[in-house]
């Protein structure tokens, strides 16, 4: 006994029999075995009903007259199925199903994602001019900084190893170095001195606009982190910042030879350089413009400590700076950031359908209401739109902006909300970025609040030098002519905190910690002296001599 | 005498079985057995035959297996298993029920007429 025919039963039928038992095997979807058995059984049917015949006729017309018996091949065949479907085990129906079903939801994951893969963005917009044109000023002829800081860049000759490697040493300073020392820096400062005049040239330029490389921006490959990919190439500003070095060095250098007034002209030529290229073009450009002003108000410091300053340069020096007291300057402009967003748009929705234009898939991360909302509206295919998305952009860059205006005194300095209904509420890309913005917000009063400070320093030598005491109030300075407001300490609750002491005078800003600290000088977590710390105060005068 | 396919239709597994029950056979012996025992009163059509015993196996109320005759040739015996009995059994009991409803009904004519 077998459970299967070891041999094929159509030999020697009728060919109207074959012709029956293969449509009705034929009009079945059984797999190949079960076809087999069927096959095998109705074949075996015949030849017994035709067992009898002697004659191929007989055979013929009998075969004939039990198909009309057997009736519609494809009813049989129907039936048959049926039938033979129930002799499947229970696992294997569930299987069957379950596969089904998943199948169906497959399929209609397909479906609905289909339109992540259809189509084609628009890339109406070249960004790279857009932001070429955004900053460039309307008087015709106008001539730009720029191109003498880069000038100036390709010029700038790298500091020896020797005197990089002393500069590493622990306590090493200008201020303080050897004479050998001394003659490896100026040697080094003389042959930078092409680059440092074509700086300086920029420096007194009246405008600087950024330019990039329209052609750059025009890649229709670029991926979604496309700030990696297209941006940081299009970055000229970063050699921008050795060359304000090198020549922050020239300020202590020439300051310890005594030459204090190109000393300080170096630093206003710092200064002018960073304000240049803060509040124009891209994040990383304008975070660099403020480094460079911050490493101008640090070598005015340090100038002014090394040097007596007589009161005609003080006051030429205060005149370049006044304009430090406007709050209203535009440090950061946030602009250059938010045409990430975009260009980022641009590339990854299409312009047509509804909400001008639908989501391709690198377009997901632009569904709004936080991470877990994106995730649960892509789960039931609501993808974002483009208008939702600019908008949500729109949004939160207007609020960027107005946090901007606002004093970092003021306890509400955060974008969206607390870390919890950000995250909840806003993009999760716009909430991932929004701690760094909310750390630019206070950078950007951090360099205002330098300015100030720097200012009054500078007002209050001067008051010495002419008058030959320190002020005892900072009112003094206002009643002198010397400055035309008591400088507001952005971090604190009035004015800069000033006192005049045996040695001179103290003047700090309550920093961070937005707390008077009695003029201590905020630490990092080795102890280090830092001039922005979360804690102590941030210091003017008297310079560290850490 | 033909009864209608509906009739029928409704008594073709318990005859099916009953006629397993005295020993297996395979699909063509099945159908003339059924003939020959009922005396030419029932007849199963060809069509009927085979989804009908498809269906006893799947419920498996038969069971089927491949067997070759002495004469060489290859046949699927069907018999009935003990689900099958039991079932048969069942319907039976049934269907003796039923004939009495009906006699009963007809006033002993069903009765006198069989």
């Amino acid at each position: 006994m077998r459970d299967r025919p070891n041999e094929s039963h159509d030999s020697g039928l009728p060919a109207c029999a074959m012709e029956f038992i293969g449509q009705v095997t034929g009009k079945t979807s059984w797999r190949r075995n079960v076809r087999e058995d069927v096959q095998a059984e109705l074949a075996a049917h015949f030849e017994d009903h035709l067992r009898d015949c002697r004659s191929p006729q007989e055979r013929e017309q009998k075969a004939r007259r039990l198909i009309e018996e057997f009736g519609d091949p494809t009813l049989l065949a129907v039936l048959c199925r049926r039938a033979k479907k129930r002799c499947r085990p229970l696992w294997w129906k569930v299987l069957v199903r379950t596969a089904q079903t998943l199948g169906v939801f497959a399929l209609y994951c397909v479906l609905c994602s289909l339109p992540l893969f259809l189509g084609k963005p628009t890339v109406r917009v070249n960004y790279a001019e857009w932001l070429s044109e955004r900053w460039r000023p309307s008087q015709k002829g106008a001539e730009n900084a720029k191109q003498y800081y880069d000038q100036a860049a390709t010029l700038y000759v790298q500091p020896p190893a020797e005197l990089a490697a002393r500069r590493k040493s622990s306590g090493w300073t200008i201020r303080n170095c050897s004479e050998a020392d001394l003659q490896l820096l100026g040697d080094w400062l003389t042959r930078n001195e092409p680059a440092f005049d074509q700086f300086r040239r920029g420096a007194c330029v009246t405008y600087y606009w950024p330019i990039y490389d329209v052609g750059a921006s025009d890649r229709r490959d670029v991926p979604f982190m496309w700030i990696e990919a297209n941006v940081v190439p299009l970055v000229s500003v970063g050699p921008y910042k050795p060359v304000a070095t090198g020549l922050a060095d020239r300020a202590i250098y020439r300051a310890r030879l005594g030459a204090v007034g190109e000393a300080l002209d170096d630093c206003l030529a710092i200064l002018r350089c960073g304000r240049h290229v803060e509040g124009k073009g891209l994040s990383i450009e304008q975070l660099v413009g403020i480094d460079v002003e911050a490493l101008g108000y640090g070598t005015l410091f340090e100038v002014l400590h090394v040097s007596q300053a007589p009161a005609d340069v003080l006051a030429r020096v205060q005149s370049e700076m006044a304009d430090a007291f406007d709050e209203d300057r535009r440090v950061f402009d946030v602009d250059g950031a938010k045409v990430f967003w975009y260009d980022n748009i641009q590339r990854t929705f299409t312009d047509d359908g509804q909400g001008d234009g639908r989501a391709l898939r690198r377009g997901l991360p632009f569904a709004s209401g936080g991470l877990k909302g994106a995730l649960t509206r892509t789960l039931w295919f609501d993808y974002p739109s483009r208008r939702d998305a600019i908008v949500e952009v729109d949004a939160y860059f207007a609020q960027l902006q107005q946090l901007m205006c606002m004093r970092p005194s003021r306890e509400d300095l955060s974008l969206g909300g607390t870390e919890k209904s950000r995250a909840s509420k806003m993009n999760w890309l716009l909430a991932a970025s929004a701690p760094v913005d909310e750390g630019l917000v206070r950078l950007v009063w951090r360099t205002k609040t330098y300015g100030v400070g720097a200012v009054t320093t500078v007002a209050v030598l001067r008051y010495r030098a002419e008058k030959g005491t320190y002020p005892d109030r900072l009112d003094d300075l206002v009643q002198a002519g010397f400055l035309a407001s008591v400088p507001d300490d952005p971090f604190g609750k009035g004015p800069l905190t000033y006192n005049k002491t045996t040695q001179g005078f103290t003047l700090y800003s309550w920093g961070k910690n937005r707390v008077d600290d009695g003029g201590r000088r905020g630490a990092g977590r080795e102890g280090t002296r830092l001039v922005w710390a979360d804690n102590g105060d941030t210091v003017f005068w008297p310079v560290s001599v850490d | 005498m033909r009864f209608e396919s509906q009739l029928l239709k409704g008594v073709a597994p318990v005859v099916v079985l009953q006629i397993l029950s005295r020993g297996p056979m395979y699909g063509y012996e099945l159908g003339q057995a059924i003939e020959q025992r009922s005396g030419d009163i029932l007849t199963l059509g060809k069509g009927t035959l085979y989804p009908l015993l498809y269906n006893l196996e799947a419920k498996k109320l038969v069971h089927a297996k491949w067997e070759t005759t002495d004469s060489g040739r290859n046949r699927r015996y069907y018999s009935i298993t003990g689900k099958g009995e039991q079932e048969l059994a069942s319907q039976k009991a049934q269907l003796q029920g039923l004939a009495k409803g009906l006699d009963l009904l007809f006033g002993g004519a069903l009765k006198a007429a069989l």
